[in-house]
């Protein structure tokens, strides 16, 4: 993992938002790297800036600072006209939390799933129509759905809608906004099911959560994000057994586990006073 | 979003009026059976087999100046709601897109406009323009523009800000492409609803100015006009008024039905109203049958 | 059948069956369950498995064109099909009372949240307007919350998720209810925050002797509160028996599937043993 070159790589990211005096930091020297083929947890409570890195990362946000290295072309830097062209190659894919939002409620799904192919204008509408269904089996859709509206379908199959639409164009990287929170258990592990079969050495998966405890099954490494820094890179078995920071002790301790009653609550009140005194 | 129009009565009335009426304005002249500007007759004659709504004050017939007037009234009332349209839609369209300059100066002409009364500019312009009915009809359609302007304007911002327009801007679609594909689309059902309102409006607004002698001059017949001469008369002919009054309302009154039967079969609300009428029908057949079969297990 | 003793429990459920007039379906069969004081019954299920409905049905505010058809529910040892309007009125709050998903929708936005809570104080309780403030000052401290004297003075829009949640806490219990119902209290928030809504819950149920129900589509966090588990799909209960019982000797699929999700995507796939015993 290590000895190769990282397909994505973020170092000393500096992201501020509004303007004049209420002009405040949201991501403080973020460095972090995905390998190839790697599935990599970001996670963080409301307001700790995950979100803010991903769209900063999809080129949403123009950081202060900082490198957003992509197999070794530097994004930060693009003009208008070089990202729609980077944007256009799907190298890089995301995919929200809602689908009834991200998906235009008067689009059928093929219309929804077809549209990068068919805006960029590159593909003929036959080739376009067979991808369309290649990529409606491969996340286990019927067809028989592709010409239903979002609203017509159950919400398992409108994720599944717009994971097909993101790996139609056949991205290296899959950035994934808590694609499993609005969804229930049955769906849950299905989509989860679906997206641990779809990493590969050729796709590299980030998910942005704020819950751990829904993702950490499928992730190889996590990173921890708390108040807009990164405070802890490791394994996804070293963060739960052996968290070194206050914060992911809490993110950990917190988490409801099976079979087991919640953890101690004056540790938890510990360390809580020792993160509030930082 | 037809099928539901089709299933709604009040379509079918309100846009069935609407269709007689303007067939009206088309070939209202051609059918009218007397020449509306010869007088001659008997004076302010009550209505007879010859002339179904009577005579006026100079003994021309009532039902042929009615017919003849009805280009002048709806047609013009049609232009001017073309003009807003225009005027309007397309700078609330762009005020989206063109960056902060032409937003700031196209909100403070809107307002601008908002605060002018509709009469009183009108009569400006005659004023400044001389006395026609294109003057008439381009002053009422600039007055309605704001109308069109907002809410495209306001339609259109809705769908900028929505994921499924970040989620196309990331695969890499152009703006033109956002346009045609994602907002297009979305603005059309306000813009046609905010069409049959000004539609009504410029009705409404032609009739008072020509009622005021402005637009179109005498002897010419409009609904209008028709009604100012017939309120002098009202000794003799109490009923005369009638007449252009009920075309009026009802021109207007099917308009304002049809902008509310497009408002209501689209969109959120649409969806809204819609299920609000299921739940009322699933009411009844519950009150129909009281008792559920309860499940054996 | 209610036992000599379920008889003083202060609520039991016995083959309840909710009618869905609309779609002319059952909405929930047959679910019979009984709550006793300083204990707990959770609720597992994904969304439409009328889990909210037994909820409602119990706080008497059924939806429109739903109704309790067969079964009863007492409350306190009476009937609750016999109650009036205003006996329901007199019930909720001083019997039972319930927090839901969403605190800042049950708050108005424009009127400090302390006096929201004096406001229920003196209806229900008939304190005087000082009576109802220090009241509510301390409810706010039993809650937990830091300086209540100055969050009693705070608008809804300047407290987080956790906090409202918290100030709603202290609503319910205001008039020393019997029965408290929490239907996904914590979803929405995030999971250190979380922890701390349901270590304040048990503390109210052991301290006030409350009975406590707690609906959630989390197995694990209805696991973590409750001696009693019952597992709910499309209406009906598919399994119902002790938290040990359903952790441990799952029988139905659906239990297996809510169990599986935890095993291979969360937390537990990388705890080693040790830890679990935390």
């Amino acid at each position: 993992m290590s000895a190769q070159e990282p397909l994505l790589e973020v170092s000393g990211l500096d992201v501020f938002y509004g303007r004049g005096s209420a002009r405040k930091q949201a991501i403080f020297d973020a460095t972090f790297s995905i390998a190839p083929g790697e599935v990599v947890g970001l996670i963080g409570e409301t307001g700790s800036g995950k979100s803010t890195l991903a769209r900063t990362i999809l080129g949403l946000i123009k950081p202060d600072n900082g490198v957003i290295r992509f197999e070794g072309a530097d994004l930060a830097t693009l003009g208008h006209r070089q990202r729609q062209l980077f944007r256009r190659s799907g190298a890089v894919q995301y995919v929200f939390q809602d689908p009834l939002r991200s998906l235009d409620p008067d689009f059928t799904l093929e219309e929804s799933i077809a549209e990068p192919l068919l805006s960029s204008g590159a593909h003929s509408r036959a080739e376009v129509a067979t991808k369309v269904r290649e990529y409606f089996r491969q996340v286990r859709l019927d067809e028989g759905l592709l010409s239903r509206l979002p609203g017509q379908v159950s919400g398992g199959q409108r994720q599944r809608a717009a994971i097909a639409r993101a790996l139609i164009s056949e991205p290296r990287l899959l950035i994934l906004d808590e694609p499993v929170s609005a969804l229930d258990s049955a769906n849950r592990v299905q989509i989860l099911e679906l997206l641990q079969n779809l990493a590969s050495p050729s796709v590299s998966l980030l998910f942005i959560s704020h819950d751990l405890g829904s993702v950490a099954g499928i992730t190889d490494r996590v990173v921890v994000l708390y108040r807009g820094r990164i405070v802890e890179i490791d394994t996804t078995d070293a963060i739960v057994n052996d968290p070194i920071h206050p914060y992911t002790q809490l993110l950990v301790g917190s988490a409801p586990i099976l079979g087991s009653g919640p953890s101690d609550r004056a540790w938890r009140d510990d360390i809580r006073s020792r993160l509030g005194a930082d | 979003m037809l099928s539901r129009l089709v299933r709604l009565p009040s379509t079918w009335i309100s846009f069935g009026i609407i269709l007689f009426i303007v067939l009206l304005g088309f070939f209202g002249p051609l059918l009218a059976p007397h020449d509306p500007l010869a007088g001659g007759g008997t004076l302010l004659a009550p209505p007879t087999f010859a002339h179904p709504f009577g005579t006026d004050y100079l003994g021309r017939d009532v039902f042929s100046r009615i017919l003849a007037g009805a280009p002048v009234s709806v047609l013009s009332a049609l232009e001017v709601a073309g003009i807003a349209l225009v005027a309007g839609a397309i700078p609330g369209l762009l005020s989206v897109y063109l960056g902060r300059a032409f937003e700031w100066l196209t909100l403070r002409l809107v307002d601008t406009l908002i605060a002018l009364p509709f009469l009183v500019f009108a009569v400006a312009m005659t004023a400044l323009l001389g006395n026609g009915i294109s003057q008439a009809m381009l002053s009422v359609g600039i007055l309605l523009a704001p109308m069109f302007y907002r809410v495209a304007r306001a339609s259109a911002m809705s769908v900028i800000a929505s994921q499924y327009v970040e989620s196309a801007v990331l695969s890499g679609s152009s703006t033109a492409w956002v346009l045609r594909r994602h907002v297009w689309p979305k603005v059309v059902a306000p813009i046609g609803i905010a069409l049959a309102n000004a539609a009504g409006a410029g009705l409404v607004i032609v009739a008072s100015l020509t009622f005021l002698g402005i637009g179109v001059q005498p002897p010419a017949p409009t609904w209008g006009g028709m009604l100012a001469s017939d309120l002098g008369y009202l000794d003799y002919q109490p009923y005369a008024p009638l007449f252009p009054i009920v075309l009026i309302v009802l021109t207007v009154w099917a308009l304002n039905l049809a902008a509310d039967v497009l408002r209501d079969v689209s969109g959120e609300s649409g969806r809204i109203l819609l299920k609000r009428r299921a739940l009322r029908r699933a009411k009844k057949r519950a009150v129909r049958r009281p008792v559920p079969i309860p499940r054996e297990s | 059948m209610p036992t000599e003793s379920a008889v003083s429990a202060p609520i039991v459920v016995d083959r309840l069956t909710i009618y869905n007039y609309i779609e002319d379906v059952p909405a929930v069969t047959d679910v019979s369950f009984t709550v006793r004081r300083g204990e707990a019954l959770g609720i597992v299920g994904e969304s439409g498995s009328g889990k909210t409905l037994i909820c409602r049905a119990l706080l008497g505010i059924l939806p429109e064109l739903f109704e309790v058809t067969e079964g009863s529910i007492s409350l306190a040892g009476r009937d609750s099909s016999e109650f009036s309007r205003r006996d329901w009125t007199r019930l909720r709050g001083s019997t039972i009372s319930a927090v839901f998903q969403d605190p800042a929708s049950y708050l108005n936005p424009s009127i400090p949240v302390g006096k929201q809570l004096a406001e229920i104080l003196r209806v229900k309780n008939g304190l005087s307007r000082r009576l109802a403030r220090e009241r509510a000052i301390e409810l706010l401290d039993a809650v937990r919350i830091r300086e209540p004297e100055y969050v009693y003075l705070q608008f809804p829009y300047e407290l987080s998720g956790g906090m409202l949640q918290r100030v709603l806490i202290a609503a319910a219990v205001a008039s020393e209810p019997d029965i408290l119902i929490a239907d996904e209290a914590t979803t929405a928030l995030d999971v250190t925050v979380q922890a701390e809504i349901l270590d304040l819950l048990t503390d109210l149920k052991d301290r006030l002797g409350l009975a406590l129900i707690v609906v959630s589509h989390d197995l694990a966090v209805v696991a973590q509160l409750c001696s009693e588990v019952i597992v709910m799909k499309s209406g009906e209960v598919v399994e119902q028996g002790s938290t040990a019982q359903i952790l441990f000797e799952p029988r139905h699929e659906y239990t297996q599937l809510l169990l599986q999700e935890h095993h291979r995507f969360g937390l537990e796939r990388f705890l080693r043993p040790v830890e679990a015993l935390r």
